[in-house]
């Protein structure tokens, strides 16, 4: 009964976690699992680490800042955040 | 008397770039940060987040005094790179509708190809395209007339003729850049004046190089004044 009643208390924990995935110029897809309230800075940083050049993340046509969470942007599970790098020129 | 400081003097080089990252004004799909600010005063080259904060600020002038713009349909230039990379990018060309190309005048895209910066305005009464570029260059025009193939497919039916029979006419005269960092502050620029319902003329603005500086600063303090505390 104790285990039981423990995961039901883990449970709700788990499906708040959401799924997002980060599509990158190079059509890679990489899975993140973030809490809603989690800061999207982590994601990010996370991504950029991996990629060792400068990138840009929207999601839905909007640059997603530091301190954005996924409860922030409404984002639900699945949803995609696109990677890019800024088109610069002189 | 003399005072000497017993502290080392602080390194700015560390200020300047543990502030990068502070965000000064975001809209959209825009976001410029403390370093963009400083890209933008030093000579560096602009990004799309730069041309599209100008374009923004722009609307924001013309919300104020209308009378002496025209109405036009901006694209951003994220349009060409989201389609470019197989994202969804109709969020960048949903304003263009039937009744939005009616009440316009003007199609501005500002491209980038292989880090050079050009503007095309389509004028909707003439069917005639226009391209600004501060590098005049065959290879410039050959891009544009790629974008404007990729408008047509994906606005089918929403303009009045086929955009894609259009000239595609270089405009002479116009100032150009003598430097290899610029071209990004002519287009915005470019951008200005051929919304304007006044002919501009380019012969007076011969000098326009030098003060590209001054319109750098301009923008950084424009952005600047955007910020929210």
């Amino acid at each position: 009964m104790a285990s039981t009643s423990s995961e039901q208390n883990k449970k709700p924990n788990e499906a708040k976690s959401l799924s997002l995935k980060v599509k990158g110029q190079d059509e890679v897809e990489v899975f993140y699992r973030a809490k809603p309230t989690t800061q999207l800075s982590k994601l990010m940083n996370a991504y950029s680490n991996r990629h060792y050049f400068p990138v840009a993340f929207f999601f839905d046509g909007h640059q997603i800042r530091d301190e954005d969470t996924p409860e922030s942007l409404k984002m639900k599970d699945g949803d995609e955040i696109v990677a890019l790098i800024h088109q610069t020129g002189g | 008397m003399r005072f000497t400081c017993a502290l080392p003097a602080p390194d700015l080089r560390f200020f300047v770039l543990f502030f990068r990252d502070d965000v000064i004004f975001q809209s959209g799909n825009i976001l410029i940060n403390r370093g963009d600010i400083d890209d933008i005063l030093t000579n560096q080259y602009f990004s799309d987040n730069h041309v599209d904060s100008f374009a923004f600020l722009l609307s924001e002038k013309i919300r104020i005094i209308p009378k002496e713009f025209q109405k036009y349909l901006y694209i951003s230039p994220l349009y060409r790179l989201y389609k470019g990379y197989k994202h969804d990018y109709q969020m960048f060309i949903q304003h263009i509708t039937p009744d939005s190309v009616r009440e316009s005048k003007l199609i501005v895209q500002p491209i980038c190809f292989q880090s050079h910066w050009v503007l095309i305005v389509g004028k909707l009464k003439e069917k005639v395209w226009k391209l600004y570029d501060s590098l005049p260059n065959p290879e410039h025009k050959a891009i544009c007339t790629e974008v404007i193939k990729q408008i047509h497919e994906d606005k089918a039916g929403v303009f009045p003729s086929d955009i894609t029979t259009w000239k595609l006419q270089t405009v002479r005269g116009i100032p150009t850049q003598s430097n290899e960092y610029d071209c990004e502050i002519f287009v915005c620029k470019y951008m200005e004046r051929a919304i304007l319902k006044k002919k501009t003329d380019w012969a007076s603005l011969k000098e326009w190089q030098k003060y590209m500086p001054k319109f750098r600063a301009e923008l950084g303090y424009a952005l600047c004044l955007t910020t929210k505390m």
